[in-house]
């Protein structure tokens, strides 16, 4: 079924969650690990969280399938927990890993990136999600640019007509 | 290899849209430059594809190979990127002279759309000064340099808008830089070619003034690259590496061209091919093709660079001129002699399948089977819908597909419809011999039926009842099996059947159509086979006279008529989606449209259906209908439905009688965009509570060890594609709403303008209704 809803996803022209990074939140090292975790979409808001980590060694040497997980706390409501293990799979950028966290309130939130049982911490502010319209604003408004369009040629043919079918 | 190089190469970027794009760019250029290369071959040579695909996939490299993720990360692979865009991509374009091929790759339809807009002395002056030397080198130098000013540089990797932007301005301005030095055909620059020597000089000294500044800078000028970490070298390495990138390659995609021509202009004679002639231009022989005509436009428009069209051979006419990618002007197109169309029936496999005799009953053998099982589940499983087959096959399987197929091919479920195969029975033991009653023949009954469905869908909630929706399925079989059983001819689907009218009426804007191949042949056709049936075939039983159907009202894709015709004279062929309504001509077995109000008003409950069925499952309609509810008292929400219905539906329905009937027609594919997304949006968010049914059905049969474990849908997210191919289905239907409005009136703008805000307001209302929270319905809730 993944590969139904892909293809069909691509035959309906989707713009899905890119994955490729995003925002970088922090780069930090410990223990021997440098990590930096991004986040997408920016700003980040109520929704669909993509947060994507690169783990590196010490010499920068980039370490690949390191096992990660990757919570969220609201800092409002702390017993709650949202988490996810990170994946090549869900990263474009297959130097990473990514996590898709599902964040239902706007405000301020913990970010814990787990790797090799290494815990490294952030803050993320998630905003309010945008109207859905503002969102979808330039896909809602190019027929309207297809219409000017016609309008102007219209009103071409009209300055012309010895163009217009009419006159023919 | 190594881990990481292999992760780099396998980070490519999902990115559908640009991968359509190209390929739709690609097909258009395809199409044109294969009708014009056969035309002229010695014009339209093999090298201008390879050329043209050698751009795209610059482009597809630039914005859609592993590159692309690493753009945020390294410099230098944003450089490259950009390089792309700016150094790789517009030449290879240019030198493909795309022009004509990329018009004459579309429909004619779509280019007599453009044609006023290309013949604009505006455009074409406008375009004659972005494309001189000194505009366009000042426009590439000014886009260099400010994009890289570090302010706007940290903007467009902050945000993605910006950043579209970005690569917009580098691909726009490449393009405009690299046209004055292909210029491709049929560019006539009016300067002089020496102009280009300084011209490609001084780009070149400012290229390498910025490389070298980015080069030998201690600092990072970007701080993005500065914070990212690193993969390879320092952030100045890093910087370094992009400035070398800038400057090397930069220098020789200036300098080649320069060099070649520097030669061009030394030695002219040597640069002449052999035997090359100069060709001859006239001008687009668009709409006023007299001779006069053309002369004029030629003198108008000699010294543009826009496009120009090679002089047409005496022997196609001046009409046909062998380069034009433009429609062909009237009264060209000679009597009885077409090109070959597209025609369904003769794609190997399926149209040998289709063809088949067998074809249809197998299909309608196959459905039957299903909806027995379908119903033998609504009465016998459990009464609750997500795990009943009948509560979940029909309302959300049956109806996204059904749609789906009608916007994609044509009537396909009357083609398969099982409800037919009762009828083959009835008329072995019934007399079906009385003739349809005068008065019922028109489409009321239908109407009345289909009205009534749409209200006791809502009213009665069919969808949450399986055992309803199974004794609906048994009603229409016992329908159809009496009424064929009794009266001839194909009098349930032409006169009662609600599904087979919203089959109809969607069908007026499938992409395929039924017609006669070619007119001399049904002219000289003694027995009219296709009407009057054969001994293989019953012909067409509704009524409808091939050499004079048009369009897809009323017709079941039974394929009857093809079977019967004994000269093969039939085709299943392609055409513009709703454009059997841009002129209302007598039409076999129906008539005018603009004179049958039935018809009218099976449209405008048809239109006004689709946004009341979507409108009354969206969560503020069904919050208002539950207060009102309460706040009036009552017990059931019957009336409130009904008052729903026949303000949404009858109310507007009975005001549009009252204008022009001819307008009315212009609605449909408005209406049939708005059924499209409500289903698709069914179908795509909850297709897999099949799964969960399909393991109930098994367990209780036995034939499953476990029950199931049910998908929650209503808790999956809805893609964040779907509401963007909804809204696209919705806006393709504003636009052909809107066309159809404008042709039905005659091309007038004013006469268009009434239904014009109608249909804009209707739009409006169907993105509303579809940004909306939707019932789930058919699903576990909750
Ligand atoms: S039987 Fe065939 S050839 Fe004859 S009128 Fe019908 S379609 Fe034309
Ligand atoms: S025109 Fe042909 S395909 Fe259409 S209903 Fe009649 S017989 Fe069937």
């Amino acid at each position: 079924m993944p590969t139904v809803r892909a293809c069909l996803a691509l035959l309906l022209l989707s713009p899905l969650l890119y994955a490729d990074g995003g925002q970088l939140r922090w780069t930090e090292e410990r223990y021997g690990l440098r990590v930096s975790v991004f986040t997408s979409p920016t700003p980040p808001t109520v929704g669909l969280l993509d947060v994507s980590v690169l783990v590196q060694d010490a010499n920068g040497k980039v370490r690949l399938g390191v096992p990660i997980r990757v919570r969220a706390i609201p800092r409002q409501q702390p017993s709650r927990v949202i988490e996810a293990m990170a994946s090549t799979e869900l990263a474009t950028n297959k130097l990473l890993q990514s996590a898709h966290l599902e964040l239902d309130r706007p405000g301020p939130w913990r970010l814990l990136v787990e790797v090799e049982s290494v815990a490294f911490e952030g803050e993320i502010l998630i905003e309010e999600a945008p109207e859905s319209w503002w969102e979808l604003l330039p896909w809602l408004t190019w027929p309207f640019v297809v219409i000017g369009l016609f309008v102007l040629k219209i009103f071409l043919q009209s300055a012309n007509p010895r163009s217009s079918p009419a006159s023919k | 290899m190594l881990p990481a190089v292999d992760a780099v190469l396998r980070s490519w970027p999902y990115d559908p849209s640009l991968w359509i794009t190209l390929a739709i760019c690609a097909a258009i250029y395809l199409r044109g430059w294969h009708i014009l290369s056969r035309r002229d071959p010695t014009r339209w040579h093999a090298a201008q594809p390879l050329s043209f695909l050698g751009g795209l996939l610059a482009l597809f490299l630039a914005l859609g190979s592993p590159l692309e993720p690493f753009t945020s990360l390294l410099l230098q692979a944003h450089m490259a990127q950009h390089l792309l865009l700016v150094m790789v991509a517009p030449p290879l374009l240019w030198l493909a002279a795309p022009f004509f091929p990329l018009l004459r790759g579309w429909p004619a339809q779509l280019r007599s759309l453009l044609a006023p807009l290309l013949r604009s002395t505006t455009l074409h002056r406008l375009f004659a000064r972005l494309t001189h030397p000194i505009g366009a080198g000042l426009l590439f130098f000014l886009t260099t340099w400010s994009w890289h000013l570090p302010a706007l540089y940290e903007l467009a990797l902050t945000s993605p808008r910006w950043h579209y932007f970005q690569h917009a301005c580098f691909l726009v301005s490449g393009l405009l830089f690299w046209y004055p030095v292909v210029r491709p055909y049929p560019a006539k620059p009016t300067w002089s070619k020496w102009l280009l020597v300084p011209y490609l000089i001084l780009t070149d000294v400012q290229n390498t003034a910025l490389s070298a500044l980015l080069s030998f800078s201690d600092e990072p000028w970007y701080p993005h690259y500065a914070a990212m970490p690193r993969l390879v070298g320092s952030v100045i390495d890093d910087q370094i590496a992009a400035g070398v990138l800038m400057w090397v390659p930069g220098s020789i995609a200036y300098l080649v061209p320069l060099f070649l021509i520097g030669l061009q202009l030394l030695f002219p004679q040597a640069a002449a091919r052999p035997g090359q002639t100069k060709p001859r231009r006239i001008a687009l022989p668009l709409v006023d093709s007299s001779e006069q005509g053309l002369v004029r436009q030629w003198k108008e428009t000699a010294r543009s660079p826009l496009p120009l069209i090679p002089e047409p051979s005496p022997a196609r006419g001046v009409g046909r001129s062998h380069g034009s990618p433009l429609p062909k002007g009237r009264g060209v197109r000679g009597k009885g002699v077409r090109k070959p169309r597209w025609d369904l029936l003769r794609v190997p496999i399926l149209g040998n399948f289709l063809r088949w005799q067998f074809a249809r009953p197998l299909l309608q053998l196959t459905l039957l089977v299903l909806a027995v099982v379908v119903m033998l589940d609504g009465w016998l499983g459990p009464p609750i819908t997500p795990l009943n087959l009948a509560g979940v096959l029909p309302w959300i399987h049956w109806r996204g597909l059904l749609v789906f197929s009608l916007f994609a091919l044509g009537n396909v479920f009357c083609y398969g419809c099982p409800f037919l195969l009762p009828r083959t029975l009835a008329r072995r033991w019934l007399p079906a011999s009385r003739p349809w009653p005068r008065w019922l023949r028109n489409k009321w009954p239908a109407i009345v039926l289909f009205a009534l469905f749409l209200w006791a869908y809502e009213a009665f909630a069919l969808w949450d009842r399986p055992g309803a929706t199974a004794c609906l399925a048994l009603a229409y079989f016992l329908t159809a099996f009496v009424i064929d059983g009794i009266f001839r001819h194909a009098s349930f689907c032409k006169f009662v059947c609600p599904i087979g009218q919203f089959n109809f009426v969607t069908s007026l804007v499938s992409p395929t159509e039924l017609a006669i191949r070619e007119r001399s042949a049904c002219d000289s056709c003694t027995t009219k086979d296709c009407i009057r049936g054969s001994s293989n075939s019953p012909g067409c039983e509704l009524a409808l006279y091939l050499p004079r159907k048009q369009g897809n009202m009323d017709c079941t894709l039974c394929l009857d008529c093809v079977h019967a015709c004994p000269h093969d004279n039939i085709e299943l062929r392609g055409r513009l989606p709703a454009s059997e309504l841009w002129s209302d001509p007598q039409r076999s077995g129906l008539g005018r449209f603009s004179q049958r109000p039935d018809l009218a008003v099976l449209v405008l409950l048809f239109v006004f259906g689709a946004f009341a069925n979507a409108g009354g499952m969206i969560a503020p309609v069904v919050d208002w209908q539950d207060a009102l509810t309460d706040k009036l008292g009552w017990s059931s929400p019957l009336p409130l439905v009904t008052a729903f219905y026949v303000v949404a539906v009858g109310l507007p329905t009975f005001l549009l009688l009252f204008t022009s009937r001819k307008y009315v027609f212009s609605l449909v594919p408005l209406g049939t965009a708005m059924w499209f997304s409500h289903y698709c949006f069914h179908f795509f968010t909850s297709y897999e509570v099949v799964i969960p049914a399909l393991q109930r059905v098994a367990f209780d049969l036995g034939w499953y060890a476990q029950a199931p474990t049910w998908v929650c849908s209503c808790c999956a997210l809805v893609p964040a594609w779907l509401i963007r191919a909804e809204i696209l289905a919705l806006e393709f239907g504003l636009l052909l709403s809107l066309y159809t409005a404008w042709r039905v009136a005659d091309r007038s703008p004013i006469k268009t303008t009434p239904y014009a805000i109608l249909i804009i307001a209707l739009f409006i209302l169907g993105v509303w209704i579809l940004l909306q929270p939707m019932q789930m319905r058919g699903t576990m809730m909750g």
